[in-house]
């Protein structure tokens, strides 16, 4: 394997462990599964500090 | 920090003032009952940050629903420094006999008139000061849509909050203020905080209140027994009720000053359109017009079929970089417009990617990872994100418009033959955007078994996540038959997915979940133009999270997918070829017979097996169904089925016809991922929404039962047209138990019983 491929297979086992593990980080948090669907009521409390810092 | 609770009647803006205050994008909608959750942001403008509560909307505190026990519970228990009563001005009789119940709980408030310039375009008049001399807490005019009085009030609602206030009733009678202060001073004694309150509400006798209180409850029992009024005799909740609209009537109308010709006028005009849309016939084949003109604008590639009136190769743009984009035929629609300049926009970035890690000397292996693998499965999802939003955007407009409020009420005719009420209607339409909110909103059910068969049947309605899969397969089936029409095919299964919904609702309430339906009472707000700010904040919020669910979960799935799906299970790396020796293939043909009644099973030759995983990979997020299909297209067209390399939508249409599967196996395909479990999320709502674990258990097999039956169903009938037969007598069957059950004649039928204990 040369340096472009050890590249290509780092990023993709990081994006990979990545995304599990802030989905196991947002479980434990309280953010269960929260897929963001636009009209959540839910979407408030799990975005509650991104609100707060676009409050006027 | 301060706490601020926003609290009115549903449909009164309280969600657009907080958005105006936190610069939040919840979502707003033009009927009552968006919001069935509290939400929290903050306003920032004052002399200390202030956490701004947006409660549910409630009509009176005395609760039916588990939205409306949010609000009360809040108000009562979390006691906020402050609670903003927001009031519709158009309607201010009835909006205030909430007021009058806030106002006998020991909290600071002021009442926020919104929607005041609708008042006075129409020519009427509110005399603030008057109104707020006579009620005694702050009144302040208000435009939460245009952001007009938005300053003065958080000014007042501030200076309110310095300073407790203690409750006090509006309600007048000797005996009844000598049964309530008896009442009051029982409770009191007791250490019961905001006495009055709960007094009135025991005098009522409110469902919570006695649950809280058992002991008081039975004391105001003996105090009543020496109280009984003329008109309402013993009915102690339509005598407070009455005093409460009596005082309303003598006193805060006054300030009210009617422009009676105008009031006539708006009447008439919005008579007139109502007459038409909520007609007793037409009513509903208009709806199902209008639902059809959204698919056709966003799905068909024969737009109004002037495609045959055409000159030949008019809009095709033969031999030019937009080749088929704006039609082939026929004129496309605005979302297949969009789709395919995405779709061309996405090949050439792979095609670039791929040119430059060739150049570069990238090993072909890691370059079909990255440009098969990685943008294959996720530009095929992307490609379909305009047609997401487009139909967003078309249902959130009839939502906005105040429609989608009328198709309740024009639907509660059907609705309640089936056991359901109008009401049931406006959560199943939320799950056209997403299941999540869907689910969460059937709070506003009363009836619990109503609640639980909406829940179940929410997922039916098709979701965003869920229209790649249909319009993809529907696209397949367009190229395999050489038919124009995949709107219709869209169109119909979506109304599939109603028409299940339906169906299993007749079967929960006539069975396991008998039960009388709630009278369906619902206002209906005025027609309104759609707000174009608040649309492209609902099309902002959706666009955001799709693109981060696509660069996440869907990113990681591929990349999954294409490392088990070119590893044999010895670890050994597979070229496209040999992709039939994968891990991925290993395990979807070892699952793949329990698929063969629904036609993606064993029959399919040896590339079959990639229905199966892709729908078990749909579990996770039904996007992953066309991402799966996409990087497995990507790769089997490439290197092994078709001559030339092929990319995106066409690629999977490709692989499709190469699996050797028939048009009624793939509506059944689409069929059984409509209905079966939905996503991960939407799972994990439907149990935390479900009374118990037992309930939420039935559901899952519920879901697994249905999806396959229907597509066995679908795919039986479609190949073999005498199988209906059987069909017909199985259905015959079920009702024929079903109306044998409901009768009580099953009761005594004793089925043989297994043992097994003694077997082992």
């Amino acid at each position: 394997m040369g340096a472009w491929e050890i590249i290509i297979v780092t990023v993709c086992i990081g994006v990979v462990l990545a995304v599990s593990v802030a989905a196991v980080i947002g479980k434990k948090k309280g953010k269960h599964s929260c897929s963001g669907c636009a009209g959540c009521p839910h979407a408030a409390a799990c975005n509650r500090r991104s609100e707060g810092s676009k409050a006027k | 920090m301060k706490r601020f609770a926003l609290a009115g009647n549903p449909n009164s803006g309280k969600t657009t003032l907080f958005n105006n205050l936190t610069g939040s994008t919840a979502h707003v909608g033009n009927w009552p009952g968006v919001t069935v959750d509290k939400r929290e942001g903050t306003y920032k403008k004052l002399a200390e940050p202030i956490a701004i509560v947006d409660l549910p909307g409630i009509y009176s505190l005395s609760p039916y629903t588990p939205e409306e026990v949010i609000s009360r519970n809040y108000i009562l228990d979390e006691k906020p420094d402050c609670v903003i009563n927001i009031v519709d001005a158009t309607n201010l009789e009835r909006n205030l006999y909430l007021t009058t119940q806030i106002m006998e709980i020991d909290v600071p408030m002021v009442i926020a008139l919104n929607m005041i310039d609708e008042v006075e375009k129409a020519g009427d008049k509110i005399d603030a000061a008057a109104l707020e001399e006579k009620i005694g807490v702050p009144v302040v005019k208000i435009s939460a849509l245009k952001g007009k009085g938005i300053d003065e009030l958080m000014r007042r609602a501030y200076e309110c909050s310095r300073s407790p206030r203690l409750g006090k009733t509006v309600l007048e009678g000797g005996k009844l203020m000598h049964l309530i202060g008896d009442c009051r001073i029982a409770l009191e004694g007791a250490g019961v905080d905001n006495a009055l309150f709960h007094a009135i509400k025991l005098a009522e006798l409110d469902e919570l209140e006695v649950k809280q209180h058992p002991q008081s409850a039975k004391m105001v029992e003996e105090f009543k027994k020496t109280f009984k009024d003329d008109t309402f005799g013993s009915d102690f909740e339509a005598i407070v009720a009455d005093s409460r609209y009596k005082y309303i009537s003598h006193n805060y109308s006054s300030a009210l000053t009617k422009n009676k010709r105008s009031a006539r006028e708006k009447l008439s005009s919005s008579d007139k359109a109502d007459k038409i849309l909520t007609h007793k016939i037409w009513g509903i084949p208009i709806f199902l017009v209008i639902l059809f003109a959204v698919f056709h604008l966003t799905f068909s590639e024969n737009f109004l079929w002037i495609g045959a009136a055409l000159p030949e190769g008019w809009v095709s743009g033969e031999g030019t970089a937009f080749e088929g984009v704006f039609g082939d035929g026929g004129i496309n629609s605005i979302g297949v417009i969009l789709f395919n300049l995405l779709d061309l926009a996405t090949s050439s970035i792979s095609d670039a990617i791929a040119g430059a890690m060739s150049a570069g000397g990238v090993a072909d292996w890691a370059t079909g990872l990255v440009v098969d693998g990685i943008f294959g499965g996720l530009f095929a999802v992307l490609s379909f994100l305009p047609q997401i939003l487009l139909l967003f955007l078309f249902f959130s407009i009839l939502e906005d418009s105040g429609y989608m409020a009328r198709v309740a009420f024009i639907l509660d005719r059907i609705f309640r033959r089936f056991g359901l009420s109008g009401r049931a209607f406006m959560p199943m339409i939320m799950g056209f955007g997403c299941s999540v909110p869907a689910m969460v909103n059937t709070r506003t059910l009363a009836d619990e078994s109503e609640r639980i068969a909406t829940i179940r049947v929410i997922p039916f309605f098709s979701c965003g996540a869920k229209l790649p899969i249909l319009t993809a397969i529907a696209g397949g089936i367009v190229q395999m038959t050489g038919l124009g029409n995949a709107d219709i095919i869209t169109y119909s299964m979506y109304v599939l997915g109603i028409v299940v919904a339906i169906a299993a609702v007749l079967i929960m309430r006539s069975t396991t979940m008998r039960g009388e339906v709630p009278p369906f009472i619902m206002e209906l707000p005025a027609y309104r133009a759609p707000q174009f700010r608040s649309l492209m904040m609902l099309l902002w919020d959706k666009l955001k999270h799709f693109v981060k669910k696509a660069f996440t979960i869907i990113l990681a799935s591929t990349i999954v997918i294409w490392f088990i799906s070119h590893f044999s299970f010895n670890w050994k790396f597979l070229p496209d070829s040999e992709m039939n020796d994968s891990i991925l293939a290993g395990i979807g043909m070892l699952v793949r017979p329990l698929f063969t009644p629904l036609g993606f099973g064993s029959q399919l030759n040896d590339w079959g097996w990639v229905f199966v995983v892709a729908a078990v990979t749909g579990l996770i997020a039904k996007e992953n169904v066309i991402a799966t299909f996409g990087t497995l297209a990507a790769c089997i067209t490439s290197g092994f089925v078709a001559d030339e390399a092929l990319e995106g939508v066409d690629a999977v249409a490709e692989m499709i016809s190469a699996t050797g599967i028939g048009i009624p196996a793939l509506i059944a395909f689409i069929a059984f991922n409509m209905l079966t479990i939905p996503c991960f999320a939407a799972v994990a709502t439907a149990k935390a929404e479900m009374p118990d674990k037992k309930r939420f258990n039935y559901t899952l097999v519920f879901w697994v039962v249905t999806s396959y039956l229907v597509a066995s169903m679908i795919y039986l009938i479609g190949e073999w047209w005498w199988t209906s037969f059987i069909w017909v007598a199985v259905w015959a069957a079920a009702i024929t138990l079903i109306v044998l059950y409901n009768k009580g004649k099953l009761k005594n039928l004793k089925l043989p019983k297994i043992n097994f204990k003694k077997r082992a």
